[in-house]
């Protein structure tokens, strides 16, 4: 009884692509086995597929109907069925029948595998090159990262959005992008001291760099000549402050130790920018200007009305000053980070610190016992509450984080 | 930019009067200054104050504790705080936190002080 071989294999060693041998003889037999072979291909999102028929004895014409059934499958999913070293006889036969217009017919494995082109270029991982291996604690430093393809080389077609995630401390941003031909370049600041290892993440792919993060710097005295991250230009600053620079509209924030960091691309008519905005600074109430003019700036640059802008400038405020306060109990060697998120319908702060556990749940307030204890705290949270859609608070990994939420549509 | 100016004026026709006027920013950060200035006033045993906040831009709950902790003094020595000056912003804040309830808010310096000399 005739019987058919099917050998599966890579073709030229490449993954993606398939090999199958077939030996013995292909008829209505034989034909549900060859058939199965493919669909269990097809199904496996495997379409690039090349068919040896050198050792093929001999094809019925129920064979040569099942090729022409089969081709289309493979090419509507941006395959093909290829056929390669066809015997003699069989070449003869696909003549016959005018298959050799229909069907891709080659002479060998390698115009197989010129046919089907270089290989898809996917994601795998994410390269990161540190301009600096030992960063002080939160201050900012240089950092490549790559979206790579399997060999290590930028993947230039990769526009999505990376986490970053230390294995310890906080780092600001917390998300980059967009990668530029695969690419992104920027600063990262980190927190310590001690061993950090810092993950870029998305989704399946990840690739880490590990920094031995050193003590923090003593801040740099003001005032301060600093250049703007978009242009280049000097400018001299009197306090940490975020600033919109006069020659370019770019706008940055200059943090404790005189180190301007791009907060976007400023450009007028410049691509859509980032929804998602970081900053990490430390804990201090000194910089509370810092915190309004970063979370100010942005959404008045990013058209949001005054209402809007007032209330969330107030929310914020009152949220980093119980962290200082009552989180931190004013130590200010910690750092806290701000998020603001811009969506379709809403704003959101996110501030996240490291402190102790608080519990920001809204009391009523009573002004007369205010009063008569002369007390001066205790109306943050009432404000923060009453000026916000909602006020959530969750612990998370070691971690308080206050979302601070208003409802808005995206300007 | 995250300064506060505090310029404190006797009245000319009363000695117990004070008037604040706060430009700037008054937050967690520069309250302790204002403070400071409280302090002094209520030392000299001036304790009627008209605050300005006309040219205030910004308050935060740090600032508005810091003339509720202090009313309790003024008031046991006849005294009192009165505002003016302001801004739809500002009476909001003042109205979600109450503060109309227990402060008396006018106009101008005129009205507040001549509030003050009907006490």
């Amino acid at each position: 009884m005739p019987t058919l071989g099917v050998q599966e294999g890579a073709l030229g060693g490449r993954e993606d692509l398939v090999l199958l041998k077939l030996s013995g003889t292909l008829d209505i037999a034989t034909l549900p086995q060859f058939e199965g072979a493919l669909n269990r291909l097809r199904a496996a999102d495997r379409h690039k597929v090349a068919v040896d028929l050198s050792q093929l004895d001999y094809i019925s014409s129920s064979g040569l109907g099942s090729f022409l059934g089969m081709v289309d499958h493979f090419r509507q999913a941006g395959g093909d069925l290829a056929f390669v070293r066809l015997a003699e006889r069989v070449q003869k036969i696909f003549k016959v029948v005018g298959f050799h217009r229909l069907l891709t017919i080659l002479p060998t494995e390698a115009e197989a595998l010129q046919h089907f082109g270089s290989p898809a270029r996917e994601l795998k991982q994410f390269l990161l090159t540190p301009a600096t291996l030992s960063p002080h604690s939160g201050e900012a430093f240089d950092i490549e990262v790559i979206a790579a393809d399997p060999r290590g080389e930028a993947f230039e077609a990769f526009n999505g959005d990376v986490s970053l995630r230390p294995t310890t401390g906080i780092v600001s941003p917390a998300k980059i992008g967009p990668f530029k031909g695969g690419i992104w370049r920027g600063q990262v600041v980190l927190t310590g001291p001690g061993p950090v290892g810092l993950r870029a993440v998305q989704g399946e792919v990840a690739g880490e760099a590990r920094f031995d993060v050193g003590e923090t710097k003593p801040p740099a005295t003001l005032p301060v000549q600093v250049r703007c991250p978009g242009c280049q230009q000097p400018e001299e600053i009197r306090a940490f402050n975020v600033y919109r620079c006069r020659h370019c509209d770019e706008i940055y924030f200059v943090d404790k130790w005189a180190h301007a960091i791009s907060l976007k691309a400023g450009q007028r008519g410049a691509p859509l920018p980032p929804k998602v905005l970081s900053l990490t600074l430390p804990a201090d109430v000194n910089l509370l200007a810092a915190v309004r003019g970063f979370i100010t700036t942005v959404l008045r640059e990013y058209g949001y009305g005054h209402e809007l802008v007032n209330d969330l400038e107030l929310a914020a405020d009152e949220a980093v000053t119980n962290v200082v306060e009552h989180a931190y109990q004013y130590d200010v060697r910690k750092s806290l980070t701000l998020e603001l998120r811009l969506e379709k319908d809403r704003v959101q702060v996110l501030v996240k610190d490291q402190g102790q556990p608080y519990q920001p749940t809204v009391q009523s307030v009573d002004l007369e016992q205010h009063i008569a204890e002369r007390r001066t705290g205790g109306l943050g949270v009432h404000l923060m509450h009453a000026m916000m859609d909602a006020v959530d608070y969750r612990r998370e990994d070691g971690q308080n984080v206050l979302v601070l939420t208003k409802k808005a549509a995206r300007a | 930019m995250n300064t506060l100016s505090i310029d404190v004026r006797e009245s000319a026709t009363d000695a117990n009067l004070a008037i604040f006027t706060l430009k700037g920013h008054l937050d967690a950060q520069t309250v302790r200054e204002l403070e400071a200035r409280f302090e002094q006033q209520v030392k000299a045993a001036r304790v009627r104050w008209i605050v300005d906040l006309a040219e205030l831009e910004y308050i935060s709950s740090a600032g508005l504790g810091s003339f509720v902790g202090v009313l309790s003094e003024l008031r046991s020595q006849a005294g009192d705080i009165f505002f003016i000056g302001l801004s739809p912003k500002m009476e909001k804040i003042f109205k979600v936190l109450g503060f109309t309830r227990i402060f008396k808010v006018f106009a101008g310096e005129a009205e507040a002080a001549k509030a003050f000399k009907g006490a």
